[in-house]
């Protein structure tokens, strides 16, 4: 059971339902002198969503996002998945997991091809109108153009060519091909080839303002490495800009066509356990592995040889026990935490200031509406309503309100540090009579 | 060293004191035994010293004629002519401006402001200039602690301590150093007495209450002594809840239009995690001779305080990934330490101490034509922890010392002045995450004079200094962690030398009247972050990047001032002009760093998880305004005088380089009058202040909406018999409750400055 006052909680802080949009990262590996790009596989995480992806795009069974005729893999995003605006996005992601590619590997993106648009009105794939583009900035810091000697810097400690900043960091997919700069970087790995990195899309029209119409966009590249020859297979990205989800997949399905016939996608090499924990593969225990492993918990998932690395404790089931274990081997700064923070009015929905008599009521329920109320304590267990609007749920616990009986029913009201459960009943008049005040236990006890 | 003074207190034996701590024990040691040594020499002097004989020749049976009883004389010196810019905030005045901060003490005097970051931080801002360029002194020596480096960094001064604050608007480089060229702002607190109490003991103790935040403080003054021997305690507590506001924190639609979000974590009423804990104390010794003066002191503080949430992370979508996880959980049990609120949204935290051991020495007229020698140490040992949601991140440390010897001569009837040396040893680290500046030493040296001549009603003065100091890296290379970006190597050493002069002209052509005209040539050497940057500062959410061909930055400005001084009325108004060579600020580069992929893009989706790339660089930059007051008295009445105050303050500041953009974080234009009902055992007054907009805010910064700032107080003073003297006032600030968002602050569009307050508060005198 999902305890209240956490699910108010994340709840409140989840509110951006676009940002759950699911998107596929373009997994990179390295094998010998050559990288190798493929969907990413670790179950649960963000990124490695495919499983998801196929299944609200309604793909038939089996189907996988690759180009029918040239057998390229598509990677999936979606443009309104941020919420700053419509028309941006950090996603695909490019991530590899714990010695798929050697320490600190620089690993670059180099743009090809052309822009390509799906137009829902014709359904069928062509060129952008009116010259809009999709820009994409990469990383700058291990372009040729960065002197890292101050003397040649105007003793700035590093620069871009010429004493300045002024490198041209975008590329440009166009109609007519690549603009500005075709190869940045992505990013490097870390000391345990570990790369988990986003970049930034825009979609504009060639004055570089903001927007564009309504369709799905595709655009072509590969990977690069500093320390291999080979680059990757040239990949695809489709992205969704303002279609539904049958409008989407219509767009990747003529893309994909009949696919049965291409040849399977080649696979990472196994990767052996070797942190416990460390479900993800990205070289450390931290908060994200003991969410998938509560998650697959959750989900009862029995163990396979895919999700063994799951089973933390050994003992042949992906349990609570798991999650703990891992929690215990979280080494990252951000994993361990004491609580000492109280509960406060942007984390509770009900609230007491007795200072200044206010009862702050952030989300009452009454039958099917939501509604937001500030009350006045006046004397004698005697409550005013001061204001009182609609609003949407915000919290998992809201107050309940009766309309036949007057009685409103706060589950838990923080005041000066303690949790109370708390029972109000209408007086008429804009009048409420405090009937019940029980202390309760703690938010996290 | 931080624990060397419970240290000290509670081990006798010296072999176990860390080696920090007997190293600092034993120069506070020699130090007193060379007080003892002194006194003991001097004693000797004295025995044999024919000065005190007061007889008459005696007669022939040895019996003197006459006796006479021994008799004192002692001169004071004239004060010198207080410089129109130079102003002096104490007793009655100063206990009721007191605040938690030096900021809010001092943000009602001309040409000053308040650059907080919450409640927890007052930086003083001079004539709009703050950080590096105005130095805090504690007694003469440096603060040393860390607001130079990032605004979120408090003063390391304990403002309820101060017996008197001596302001000076303008370059004070002569005597202070290059870090003075925006101006001084010097506590003195007396912690190494300069006088014995004249009944044994005297002292005093104060206690107050904020309704804004439920703050109280409580502090208490100590001083013992006879004779030759003065000793000092004293120690405050300080707590605080949330700082209340009208309104919101953050403003929304800043915030909307800046990083596109629509969505933040905001609440209503008050500034969550800005509640603060200050504890201190110092002791203090002296020997006080006839004619020399010998003193140390000890003293220790802690302040720990809040930022406002907001200011070092705003988006709630992003928790790198776990946001899209969390709500598919139904049961996070067990699990809160790492999924609560506080471990997904971390407060950020500031645990500062300080220890500070200081040194003084004064010999008065050892030999004709010398009025004084005089010497001032101070060894600093400063850090402070940064904490996000209870972990420990980043360490700031500051060892430092800085000693200071003077000799003031009056050779010459009309001709007085002084020759010093000053210098400075300090090492700075910064060790942990946010590490944007390397592990440095700096040291510097001064030699310096400053000469008064007076002929009739004119007064001349000037002052030359040169100053040599050298900067090193501890650090051969910079890396940026977690970046592709190639190591780069730094120099060994940069060396600075620089010139700088002052010259004044104080007239009286009346009784009671004096303008005055002053030029100030001022240099300033880089200071370490403006050389040595690298990498994401959270608090001013940018990425710093040093210069390590800075050049000294040099301010020429020209001060005219007029006062008079009348029996009913007094007028002071001041002008100036600077003109800032090679003003050192941070060139917007147009490329951003994106904190959580640790990449640096022309362009990111998110503005929220980047931040602009700054390089420090240098433009001709032009200071221009005014201060000015007029006191009145209205009525005398049999009940007390009726007062009214007059006043208004303005700088206006502009590059003259590459477009003539504003600088940013000036103060607005200030106006406002006060109107007094004064009797001398009480006092009321009340104040009205206007802050107009802030329109020229500078590039890539935001206006700010001008305020109307209503202050009122009332204090009365009554004896408690014989022993002591009781003092009660009331101060209210904010009266309206105005949100105002203070043109100087960094965190402006985050937290406002407080809501209405009341404070009440006594203070006894014995």
């Amino acid at each position: 059971m999902l305890h209240p006052a956490l699910f108010a909680i994340v709840a409140a802080l989840m509110f951006n339902q676009a940002a759950a949009a699911p998107h596929l990262d373009v997994e990179v590996w390295g094998q010998g002198n050559a990288l190798f790009t493929g969907y990413c596989r670790t179950p649960g995480v963000v990124g490695c969503e495919l499983g998801r992806l196929a299944e609200s795009l309604q793909l038939p069974a089996g189907t996988l996002p690759r180009e029918a005729a040239t057998g390229k893999f598509i990677f999936l995003a979606d443009f309104r998945d941020f919420s700053g605006g419509d028309f941006r996005t950090r996603n695909p992601g490019f991530q590899s997991v714990r010695n798929a590619l050697l320490p600190n590997e620089l690993i670059s993106y180099r743009a090809l091809g052309k822009l390509k648009y799906w137009d829902p009105a014709f359904s069928s794939w062509g060129n952008p109108p009116d010259g809009f583009q999709i820009k994409l900035f990469g990383g700058l810091e291990a372009s040729s153009q960065v002197i890292s000697d101050y003397s040649q810097c105007a003793g700035q400690l590093f620069c871009f060519s010429e004493g300045s900043f002024g490198t041209d960091g975008s590329t440009v997919f166009a109609a007519d091909g690549i603009h500005g700069n075709p190869e940045l970087v992505v990013d490097i790995t870390n000391n345990n080839g570990v790369l988990h990195t986003h970049l930034s899309f825009f979609l504009e029209n060639q004055q570089g303002e903001i927007g564009g119409p309504v369709g799905a966009y595709l655009i072509e590249m590969q990977v690069t490495s500093n320390a291999r020859y080979y680059p990757s297979e040239p990949f695809l990205i489709l992205f969704n800009a303002g279609l539904d989800e049958n409008a989407f997949a219509a767009a990747l399905l003529a893309l994909i066509g009949d696919s049965s016939s291409i040849a399977p996608p080649p696979l990472p090499p196994a990767t052996p356990v070797s942190i416990p924990g460390d479900v993800d593969l990205n070289g450390y225990v931290d908060r994200i592995d003991v969410a998938l492993i509560l998650l697959a918990a959750q989900n009862s998932e029995p163990l396979r040889p895919d999700n063994i690395r799951f089973d933390v404790n050994g003992d042949g089931v992906i349990d609570r026990n798991d999650a703990l274990l891992a929690k215990e081997l979280c080494t990252l700064r951000l994993c361990k935490r004491p609580i000492i923070e109280p509960a406060t009015a942007l984390n509770m929905a009900t609230v007491f200031d007795g200072h200044s008599g206010i009862l702050s009521l952030n989300d009452i329920q009454a039958n099917d509406l939501h509604f937001r109320a500030q009350m006045q304590y006046q004397d004698e267990a005697v409550f005013v309503l001061n204001t009182l609007q609609l609003d949407r749920p915000r919290y998992a616990a809201p107050a309940r309100y009766n309309t036949e009986t007057g009685i409103l029913e706060i589950p838990l009201v923080y005041v000066h540090e303690k949790f109370y459960k708390a029972t109000l009943r209408n007086m008429g008049d804009a009048r409420f009579q405090l009937e019940r005040l029980e202390e309760t236990d703690p938010v996290f006890e | 060293m931080d624990n060397c003074l419970p240290a000290l207190f509670l081990r006798i034996r010296f072999q176990r004191l860390p080696r920090a701590c007997f190293r600092h024990w034993q120069i506070a040691t020699g130090f007193l035994l060379a007080i003892g040594a002194f006194h003991h020499a001097l004693a000797d002097d004295e025995i044999s010293d024919t000065s005190p004989r007061t007889t008459l020749p005696e007669s022939a049976d040895q019996t003197p004629v006459m006796t006479l009883e021994p008799m004192t004389i002692m001169g004071t010196a004239l004060p010198q002519p207080l410089k129109s810019n130079t102003s002096i905030l104490k007793g009655r005045s100063l206990r009721l401006q007191q605040g938690d901060t030096l900021g809010t003490t001092l943000d009602k005097e001309l040409g000053l402001s308040n650059a907080s970051y919450g409640p927890g931080v007052g930086v003083p801002v001079i004539r709009g200039l703050t950080g590096s360029r105005v130095r805090m002194l504690q007694s003469g020596i440096g603060s040393h602690d860390a607001t130079s480096l990032s605004p979120d960094h408090a003063v390391a001064i304990e403002p309820l301590f101060a017996e008197e604050i001596r302001i000076i608007r303008g370059p004070e480089t002569i005597k202070y150093g290059g870090n003075a060229i925006g101006g001084i702002v010097d506590v003195k607190d007396h912690r190494i007495p300069e006088r014995a109490p004249q009944n044994l003991i005297d002292g005093s103790i104060e206690s107050r209450y904020d309704t804004n935040g439920h703050g109280t403080n409580s502090a208490f003054k100590l001083n013992l002594g006879k004779d030759w021997l003065a000793l000092s305690l004293g120690g405050f507590l300080r707590d605080r809840g949330d700082i209340r506001i009208p309104g919101k924190p953050i403003d929304e639609a800043f915030i909307q239009q800046q990083f596109g979000l629509s969505d933040v974590q905001n609440v209503t009423g008050k500034i969550p995690n800005t509640d603060s804990k200050s504890t201190g104390g110092f002791a203090g010794i002296s020997w006080l001779g006839q004619s020399a003066m010998a003193g140390m002191s000890i003293s220790h503080m802690d302040n720990r305080y809040g930022v406002p949430k907001g200011s070092h992370g705003l988006d709630p979508n992003h928790l790198d990934g776990l946001e899209l996880i969390l709500p598919q959980l139904d049961d996070l049990t067990g699990f809160e330490d790492i999924f609560g609120p506080q471990a997904l949204f971390p407060s950020i935290r500031m645990n500062m101490r300080q220890t500070r051991y200081d040194f003084k020495g004064e010999w008065y007229e050892p030999v004709r034509g010398i009025e004084r020698i005089g010497f001032r140490y101070g060894l600093v040992d400063y850090q402070h922890t940064e904490i996000e949601g209870g972990t420990p991140f980043t360490l700031f440390k500051n060892d430092v010392g800085e000693g200071r010897f003077e000799i003031d001569h009056n050779f010459f009837q009309r001709l007085t002045g002084t020759v010093g040396v000053q210098w400075i040893n300090r090492d700075f680290a910064a060790l942990g995450v946010e590490t944007f500046v390397p592990e440095t030493r700096q040291q510097s040296l001064g030699l310096y004079t400053t000469q008064q001549y007076a002929w009739d009603n004119w007064t001349v003065s000037s002052g030359l200094r040169f100053e040599q100091s050298r900067i090193n890296p501890r650090a051969d290379q910079l890396s940026l962690r977690g970046s592709a970006l190639p190591p780069i190597p730094l120099p060994d050493e940069m060396k600075y030398r620089a010139v700088s002069a002052s010259a004044s002209v104080q007239w009286h052509p009346l009784k009671d009247t004096s303008v005055m005209l002053l030029f100030n040539h001022s240099k300033r050497s880089p200071d370490i972050q403006e050389l040595l940057s690298l990498g994401p500062h959270l608090s001013t959410r940018s990425f710093d990047i040093g210069n390590v061909q800075l050049t000294n930055e040099t301010m020429n400005m020209i001060d005219l001032g007029f006062s008079l001084k009348k029996e009913r009325f007094g007028l002071r108004v001041n002008g100036y002009y600077s003109r800032a060579n090679n003003f050192i600020y941070q060139r917007n580069t147009g490329l951003v760093y994106e904190i959580d992929n640790e990449v640096i893009r022309q362009r990111c989706v998110s503005q929220a998880e980047c931040v602009s790339i700054f390089a420090y660089d240098q433009r001709n930059a032009e200071f221009i305004g005014y201060e000015s007051e007029l006191e009145a008295r209205l009525y005398r009445l049999a009940q007390g005088d009726v007062l009214l105050t007059v006043f208004s303050d303005y700088v206006r500041g502009r590059f003259v380089q590459g477009g003539r953009d504003d600088i940013p974080r000036l103060p607005p234009l200030r106006y406002g009058a006060e109107l007094g009902f004064s009797h001398a055992k009480w006092h009321t007054a009340l104040r009205y202040t206007r802050a107009e907009a802030q329109n020229f805010p500078g590039e890539n910064e935001t206006r700010t909406r001008g305020y109307h700032l209503l202050t009122a107080s009332a204090d009365y003073q009554m004896g408690l018999g014989k022993w002591a003297d009781l003092w009660l006032f009331v101060r209210g600030t904010n009266l309206l409750n105005q949100e105002i968002r203070s043109a100087v602050s960094f965190l402006r569009n985050f937290a406002p400055e407080p809501g209405r307050s009341l404070v009440f508060g006594l203070r006894a005198t014995f």
